[in-house]
């Protein structure tokens, strides 16, 4: 039986949600979605401990919402929303990121989006000398409305309507926003020496 | 077609409609710049799309599942808790303010007997002048039909009749009677 039907069949309250989880339907959602879950908080959050931490207290909501799942939606758009929800409730509490996460919606939308990290040291250099190495700081550096978009379209895979549905944003905005971040990695990219084509 | 750098990500995601599609296909042909764009464009784009590659221990579905487990458990046991101390509080409020409103009930009740007394002499009153008010108009009937004795006698015995409505009616407990005890 397929997940989202399953899930759709009711299991509507606390004696199904027991059953659901002695009958491994939760089983089978956690082995199905537990790897892009987890992907996706990491590189949101960029701290591997914290988001094996997160991807289970994303699941025990994804667990304990399962009999309001509505099956309009597709179940991992709605899963991903419950995951990108309490990621990002995570990283505003983290007041010590707030260099990135100050940035309003507004903001997001007005100013260009600028990577500027200093210059590295020769030890950081050798560090960050792999191609992916440098994207996967460049998407840490990113203001979170743009980490956001481009995580859950790179990552979890989802479409920009997918996308737009999450993150309640109109599409428009959604389209722009990967657009610009996919911009400013490359252009970090650029100014680091890496042409992309190498 | 312009250059337009967005389109070509929507292009190398096949996001685009097939005609908007042919469009950029036959752009690039004819643009160098554009399609060097392009390559720099799949570079970032193929590394963005490894970025969900990340190594993940072989204990994490289970511990997901035995976390799930175990919180639901328990909050079903803290829930079970509150259910059984709500109980307890609602009877401990429910005992005390039915000893705290003992004085006032009583205060109620007795407003309610000396209401019911009240009550009850006004449906005598109304009673007494309804009799008196029809043996007027009996006489007055009886007076074209009857002779003088028989009239005599009926008026002494409604006097009869209205004296011992009056003496009952002074005898009924009054109010402030009921008030004293």
């Amino acid at each position: 039986m397929d997940v989202s039907t399953a899930v759709a069949a009711g299991y509507g309250n606390e004696e199904a949600m027991a059953r659901a989880i002695q009958s491994d339907l939760f089983e089978r959602i956690v082995h199905r979605y537990h790897r892009p879950v987890t992907a996706f908080i990491y590189r949101m959050v960029g701290d591997y401990e914290t988001a094996l931490d997160l991807t289970q207290e994303v699941f025990l909501k994804v667990y304990l919402a399962l009999d309001r799942y509505d099956e309009r939606f597709k179940f991992s758009t709605w899963l991903f929303k419950i995951a990108s929800n309490h990621t990002i409730d995570y990283l505003r509490k983290q007041t010590h990121r707030t260099h990135s996460l100050d940035a309003t919606e507004e903001d997001a939308e007005n100013h260009p989006v600028e990577l500027v990290s200093p210059e590295p040291s020769p030890e950081r250099q050798s560090i960050l000398h792999e191609r992916r190495t440098i994207i996967e700081a460049a998407i840490a550096e990113l203001p979170l409305p743009y980490r956001q978009v481009i995580v859950l379209r790179h990552v979890a895979e989802l479409s920009y309507e997918e996308i737009a549905h999450v993150t309640g944003l109109p599409l428009g905005t959604v389209k722009n926003r990967i657009f610009r971040a996919r911009e400013a990695i490359r252009k970090k990219l650029l100014r680091m020496g890496i042409d992309g084509t190498e | 077609m312009n250059c337009d750098r967005e389109k070509l990500y929507l292009y190398l995601e096949r996001a685009l409609s097939p005609s908007e599609s042919a469009e950029v296909s036959a752009h690039l042909q004819t643009c160098p710049a554009c399609a060097a764009e392009l390559g720099s464009q799949q570079a970032v784009m193929d590394e963005l799309d490894r970025l969900a590659d990340v190594p993940l221990p072989q204990w994490l579905p289970e511990r997901i599942i035995q976390r799930v487990s175990e919180d639901v458990a328990l909050a079903w046991q803290t829930k079970a808790e509150r259910r059984r101390a709500l109980v307890v509080a609602v009877g401990l409020t429910a005992i005390t303010c039915a000893l705290l409103s003992l004085p006032t009930l009583a205060g109620y009740l007795r407003t309610a007997w000396v209401g019911l007394h009240l009550a009850g002499r006004l449906v005598w009153d109304l009673v007494a002048v309804s009799l008196k008010a029809v043996s007027l108009v009996t006489i007055g009937l009886l007076h074209d039909v009857a002779g003088e004795t028989e009239l005599i006698v009926l008026l002494a015995l409604l006097t009869g009749v209205i004296i011992s409505l009056i003496v009952a009616h002074r005898t009924w407990p009054s109010s402030a009677s009921l008030e004293k005890r």
